[in-house]
């Protein structure tokens, strides 16, 4: 499978193994409103530059990790921002026909959603290499 | 005229097909230099004058790249006498230059937040034969 894809998969099951709830694309009802149950984290659009050498390909990606939550407090979204932070910067992931070279978080944030709802983000930086 | 992608142009370790592609190649730099040896006088009218062959003629070769495996390192450490080798660079399509070179530097670069990286030079010991690809 691409490059892409598999790294979506690695990234998808390193998040799962913590417990929590991931997602591609949450569910969503017909007035827009997510259908998923909270809190849950996505992981869908992911950057890919090239990293090439002249003996082997490889990437340079950012993928962008959102937290969704819906309690009082932005506790809950940056308790898993914090939870993924231990697992994944400067982690191991493994992700099929690539080597990781590197991964680590390289900013994080947390905004209020005009439905009451917090809506975490955090970008991960990899460096994978094709094997 | 062909042209030809930066891609293309490979240092290899060795001669023939035996001979390997220095692993992690981003970007190589080769210099042809024929030293000119000065012979403006008196009646050159104030032009600068310079023998028809070289002095001293070299190749330099600059490579720079993603550290990948032991190699490298190996051999730019290895033992004192072993530093002069063969090395080829081959231009797909167009030709290979190879000879001896003695391997005069390697430098890692190993920022924390990316992939560590070298770069070496070499320089030519003795003629270097170029061969035009049929």
């Amino acid at each position: 499978m691409p490059a892409e894809f598999e790294t979506q998969r690695a990234l998808f099951s390193a998040l799962q193994a913590l417990g929590l709830r991931a997602y591609d694309v949450a569910p969503q009802a017909a007035d827009g409103a997510s259908l998923a149950v909270f809190p849950y984290v996505e992981v869908g659009a992911i950057v890919f530059s090239p990293m090439d050498a002249k003996d082997r390909n490889g990437f340079d990606f950012v993928a962008r990790i959102h937290t969704r939550s819906r309690t009082a407090s932005m506790k809950e979204t940056k308790d898993i921002q914090g939870q993924v932070y231990a697992r994944m910067h400067n982690g191991e992931i493994e992700i099929q026909g690539q080597s990781l070279i590197l991964l680590r978080r390289e900013m994080s944030d947390v905004t209020r959603v005009s439905d009451g709802s917090f809506h975490g983000v955090c970008e991960y930086r990899g460096l994978i290499e094709t094997v | 005229m062909a042209k030809v992608a930066g891609r293309k142009i490979k240092v290899y370790a060795g001669t023939g097909p035996s001979a390997v592609a220095v692993a992690g190649g981003r970007s190589d730099s080769i210099s042809i230099n024929n030293e000119s040896t000065d012979v403006t006088d008196k009646s050159s009218a104030g032009w600068r004058e310079l023998l028809d062959d070289a002095s001293v003629r070299s190749v330099d070769i600059t490579a720079s790249g993603l550290i990948d495996g032991p190699g490298l390192i190996g051999q730019a450490l290895g033992a004192t006498t072993a530093l002069l080798g063969q090395y080829e660079v081959r231009i797909e399509g167009i030709g290979t230059a190879s000879g001896q070179f003695h391997f005069s530097s390697y430098e890692i670069e190993a920022a924390h937040d990316g992939a560590g990286e070298y770069s070496m030079t070499l320089a030519s010991s003795g003629p270097i034969t170029w061969v035009v690809t049929p």
